[in-house]
């Protein structure tokens, strides 16, 4: 009887822990109601600066975009994405040298593809064929089958003056798309300035109806 | 066998089965909230779809809790079933109803949802009784944006950042 006693006590104890643990431990229902941030997460002040900024720039008010960038860039410097951001809207504003110092600020393992394919853009504004070769080519060496970009470099590689190069990718374009009159025309280009008189001609006549 | 150690037996034995009978009643009588538990802990893992299964269950044992809705709403929002997500938002409205972050968080399932308007309107009702409050501007300038209407939504901008347009 001695022993009993101590182990009813044990039990009974345990029985009314299984039953209020999980009131503590799980249930929440009144308190949640009355907390008012469980949904929501702070947006910090530079977040809503990053949109204001692109918000200016898709409204082409390039200055105030800038502006913003420059302020966001202040607060965090370390924002790979808002300097890169800044770097398009330069390129956009017509600012080149600006558009690739910044992008050039940027470490090269933080360049997204898009990134460095913009950089390429800027390159080739700039005249800077070389590089932006060497981005194109080290793109398309991923991603055989993007054709903007392929183009992109067989027109670069066409005013560097290496047309062999170039009618070569404009080869590969057209025998994924044999259709696309416009490429056609400029392997044509490329073909007169090579002096190959008579391919052009056949290309261009494949490229005129009757 | 002495009368002692037969009490020290039936003693440890008793110990014993309430060692393994209290978890296994434990998890039987509240078998609703082991299962938000472990719901929790796949949420946490990210295992989002199982997170969903598991509150689905707890809410068919008996949880009928907004905690528990709005836990399953963010699961279908990490597994972005943007349509599963709204429902439960709801359904946790109809469970608490006064909550304005709720409120916001609503519209911000109908912005994903592809319904800027109804989104907009849900906004515009939580900043009618807290004008000033930067989370519900922010998020109705996002809304206004995707409506197109861009002058307004910079102004809003400039005006969470303390900042003339």
């Amino acid at each position: 009887m001695k022993a009993i006693k101590p182990t009813l006590f044990i039990m009974i104890a345990c029985a009314v822990l299984v039953w209020i643990i999980p009131g503590s431990a799980f249930c929440s229902g009144s308190s949640f109601e009355d907390r008012q941030d469980v949904f929501l997460e702070d947006i910090p002040d530079w977040q809503a600066r990053l949109e204001l900024a692109r918000l200016l720039s898709y409204t082409k008010r390039y200055e105030a975009s800038v502006l913003q960038y420059r302020k966001l860039l202040n607060q965090k410097p370390d924002l790979a994405k808002a300097r890169l951001e800044l770097a398009r809207v330069l390129y956009w504003k017509g600012d080149l040298d600006e558009a690739e110092k910044v992008f050039s600020s940027v470490p090269e393992q933080q360049l997204s593809d898009v990134a460095k394919l913009e950089m390429a853009d800027i390159y080739v504004a700039r005249k800077e064929y070389e590089p932006a070769i060497e981005i194109y080519t080290d793109h398309l060496s991923s991603e055989p089958s993007d054709h903007s970009v392929r183009l992109k470099l067989a027109q670069v590689l066409s005013w560097t003056g290496d047309y062999e190069a170039s009618a070569k990718e404009f080869r590969t374009i057209l025998k994924e798309r044999p259709d696309d009159i416009q490429v056609r025309r400029k392997y044509a280009q490329v073909l007169i300035w090579s002096e190959k008189f008579d391919q052009a001609i056949t290309e261009l006549e494949k490229t005129l109806a009757d | 066998m002495s009368a002692r150690s037969r009490q020290y037996l039936l003693f440890a034995g008793i110990l014993c089965f309430l060692l393994a009978a209290v978890p296994w009643a434990y998890t039987r009588i509240h078998q609703d909230e082991v299962l938000s538990h472990h719901a929790r802990q796949a949420f946490m893992a990210n295992d989002y779809k199982e997170a969903a299964r598991l509150y689905r269950m707890a809410l068919e044992k008996g949880i009928d809790d907004p905690a528990t809705w709005h836990r399953l709403a963010e699961t279908y929002l990490a597994q972005e079933k943007f349509n599963k997500a709204l429902d439960a938002y709801l359904k946790t409205e109809q469970k608490s109803p006064d909550n304005l972050s709720l409120q916001v968080k609503l519209a911000q399932v109908h912005l994903l949802n592809n319904n800027p308007d109804h989104a907009l309107a849900i906004i515009e009702r939580v900043l009618e009784q807290k004008p000033d409050w930067e989370i519900a501007l922010l998020w109705q300038a996002r809304i206004l944006s995707r409506h197109g209407r861009f002058q307004e939504a910079i102004d809003i901008y400039y005006r969470i950042l303390g900042e003339k347009s």
